[in-house]
């Protein structure tokens, strides 16, 4: 039996003719499978006629513009963390410019590395050179100036740095035992 | 209440968040029943309810005046819906229902036999609408809930009325054989609505 005409007209909603629903009602007389499948239908549309439309639990409103809140803060923090990385790039991108610049300063003051290592060698050469001409003029003051004074100079040196010694042991030992104030 | 949404409206496009709020008081329940029917269960509903007036907000200025907002906001619930059936067949965690429970839907305030009478239909109509493939979930929920037309349904899941009636069709087919396959242990059609079976369907 066909039954294809029949079920398509059975699942639609579109109007049917005179004479195609008097041949739908002709088939389902004799048909039981279009009959079953007439039924479920209809029993599908009743039950979703029956069943009311479902509520969310009362405070669905505010629920809402708690999330809504959230949503903002979350977008925030983003947004914060975007700019945050911008930043950083922006900052590692000039000091990358930073050192173009110098690098590039510094192949217009030197003309390879080479040079730039010779000169470092002669400025430390000079430090040296300096430090060695200090050392002379100190060694030169030691030997000269003993001959130049006399016994009698050398014995009054040695009783006014004698003095000065003993001062200050008696200066140190008055102030070490002297009574602590209470401290308050 | 048209009035009152083309204010909320008119106000939410300027930032008042409170106009917004109270679109959200008013589409509270279309757009939950939407999701739940779509979802079958109270905490992914409360969750895409929630989720799909968040967009509807952020793309409010994209809204165009001209349509029904109703049919813009449930578009977009629906497609929320479509896509979270997408993602449950990559995802194979469960959600833990009981950590929801206090999302279940509110006691309508039944006597204890009716609610259970109730309850039992919507498990029937969650267990029919699982057989459906979303998006013809989608369009059935729209037809059989919100009255919706054809064109407003092509509409809303951006397909051709043709091809809205075609998913439809098969549809109800679907929904048939479940039916069958269900019974004895759903309720008489008869007994339920003796008044309908003389004129259920337009066909007759």
């Amino acid at each position: 039996m066909n039954h294809l005409p029949f079920e398509i007209w059975l699942l639609s909603e579109e109007p049917l003719s005179t004479e195609d629903s008097q041949a739908l009602q002709d088939h389902l007389q004799e048909c039981e499978q279009c009959s079953r499948l007439r039924e479920a239908w209809s029993g599908v549309e009743v039950l979703f006629a029956d069943v009311p439309e479902i509520e969310p639990q009362p405070g669905f409103v505010n629920r809402w513009q708690e999330r809504l809140e959230s949503n903002r803060q979350m977008e925030k923090f983003i947004r914060y963390r975007w700019q945050s990385w911008i930043m950083l790039i922006g900052i590692a991108n000039a000091a990358a410019l930073t050192l173009v610049l110098l690098g590039a300063q510094f192949l217009n003051t030197y003309d390879s590395l080479m040079d730039y290592l010779l000169t470092w060698v002669y400025r430390g050469a000079a430090t040296l050179t300096l430090f060695n001409g200090i050392q002379e003029i100190i060694f030169t003051l030691f030997r000269t100036i003993p001959g130049a004074i006399p016994l009698g100079g050398w014995i009054v040196l040695l009783f006014v740095l004698g003095g000065a010694v003993v001062a200050w042991i008696y200066s140190m030992f008055k102030l070490t035992s002297m009574p602590r104030r209470a401290s308050q | 209440v048209e009035n009152n949404e083309s204010e909320w409206l008119v106000r939410a496009l300027k930032g008042d968040d409170e106009a917004f709020a109270q679109i959200v008081e008013s589409y509270q329940k279309p757009v939950y029943n939407l999701c739940y029917r779509m979802l079958g269960n109270p905490s992914d509903a409360e969750d895409a309810a929630q989720e799909s007036f968040l967009r509807a907000y952020k793309s409010l200025k994209r809204y165009d005046t001209d349509r029904s907002f109703a049919t813009w906001l449930l578009s977009i619930a629906s497609h929320y819906c479509i896509d979270q059936h997408r993602k449950r067949r990559l995802d194979t965690l469960s959600v833990d229902d009981e950590q929801h429970a206090w999302l279940e839907p509110p006691d309508p305030g039944l006597t204890p036999e009716a609610a259970l009478h109730l309850s039992e239909k919507q498990e029937q109509v969650r267990e029919l609408l699982d057989t459906l493939a979303p998006k013809d979930r989608s369009a059935v929920i729209m037809r059989y809930w919100y009255d919706y037309s054809y064109e407003e349904i092509a509409e809303s899941l951006v397909i051709t009325v043709s091809a809205v009636k075609s998913r439809l069709h098969r549809a109800r087919r679907e929904l048939a054989n479940c039916w069958q396959t269900m019974q004895p242990s759903n309720l008489s059609v008869d007994r339920l609505h003796p008044e309908r079976m003389q004129n259920e369907s337009p066909a007759f």
